[in-house]
């Protein structure tokens, strides 16, 4: 032990509850670091654990939060669903929500959120794993590369 | 900190009132707004999809940006089953972006690639240039739509849209949704 205060306990502390930031009661990431500290949504934003990359998924390239920290395990919490991804030795994880917004010819304006994507990329950038807890089919779909 | 995306279907022009819902019609000879005939297309709509157009703190960018269209009115519908959505009917494409500390926002002209959208999200279309005027295939987040530079201003991509009815049309109501899809986070 070196003395150094643990990962999750140098992060800032949300200051807006899981509601207030626009997540639905059940919706949440926690992730395990490599020092054995664990942070949960409900107490910190994954934007203060990650930074914006561009991984490559299948074939396309796409935006990521991946995390600056190493990481033992995350999990995802979305609608009764979760899934959790153990990240190898030399990867690191991402999740974010995924939202929609609807407008049409004949009903107004709508949003909502389709459910939560949990990933690992590589030293390369390259998407290892990707899952999606689905909230309208209410499955958990994904690959693996 | 970051709050969900505060995402707004809006006019392209003063007041940028917000849009209730799409509405292709057709002008011609004998009148305008008419129903859409078989073979010809719709008059082009424009609108705007703001983040964030009333300035609340601390929300998050809308990433991984998309577009595209399914049948029915309930959006849980999603089921690419008829024929605006099976058969790419709807078309649309960027016209510009911009962002600001306050609404609306400073506009910045580029006229994207015209896509036929439907069927699933393979059909989607991808706004060329976010509202931060980072082009999407070299930018580290691919197109978003942030809330100014800040979290607590605004950010837009403005779109036109238009039918492409088929000969086949027929006399009938079509309902349909065109749909953003974006990753955020907190």
């Amino acid at each position: 032990m070196t003395g150094l205060p643990n990962i999750a306990s140098r992060l800032p502390r949300a200051t807006r509850s899981l509601e207030e930031r626009g997540l639905p009661v059940g919706s949440f990431f926690e992730v395990e670091f490599e020092d054995g500290s664990i942070a949960r949504e409900s107490e910190h934003n994954w934007s203060d654990i990650a930074e914006p990359r561009a991984v490559e998924a299948l074939g396309f390239q796409k935006a990521a939060h991946v995390s600056r920290f190493r990481v033992k395990r995350i999990t995802v919490f979305h609608e009764g669903l979760s899934t959790t991804l153990e990240v190898p030795e030399g990867c690191l994880p991402y999740q974010a929500v995924r939202a929609e917004t609807v407008v049409g010819p004949q009903m107004p304006r709508r949003d909502r959120i389709l459910g939560r994507v949990v990933g690992i990329v590589n030293e390369r950038g390259q998407i290892v794993e990707e899952r999606f807890l689905d909230a309208v089919a209410g499955h958990v779909t994904g690959y693996r590369r | 900190m970051a709050t969900a995306p505060i995402i707004e279907f809006r006019q392209n022009i003063a007041p940028y009132g917000v849009i209730a819902a799409l509405v292709y019609a057709q002008s011609a000879l004998g009148g305008n707004d008419l129903p859409v005939l078989g073979g010809e297309d719709s008059k082009i709509i424009y609108f705007r999809v703001y983040n964030n157009y009333g300035r609340s703190t601390g929300i998050a960018n809308a990433n991984n940006l998309r577009v595209t269209v399914f049948d029915g009115a309930d959006p849980a519908s999603h089921t690419y089953a008829q024929s605006p959505a099976s058969q790419s009917w709807v078309r649309i494409f960027e016209t510009g972006f911009g962002e600001n500390s306050t609404p609306p926002g400073v506009f910045t002209q580029f006229l994207g690639q015209d896509t036929a959208i439907g069927r699933s999200l393979i059909d989607a279309y991808i706004p060329e240039f976010g509202s931060d005027g980072q082009p999407a295939q070299t930018n580290t987040v691919y197109p978003r739509l942030r809330a100014g530079t800040d979290q607590n201003g605004v950010g837009f991509i403005e779109f036109a849209t238009y039918i492409e009815a088929p000969d086949s049309l027929g006399f009938a109501t079509y309902a349909f949704a065109v749909s953003i899809v974006y990753d955020w986070t907190s």
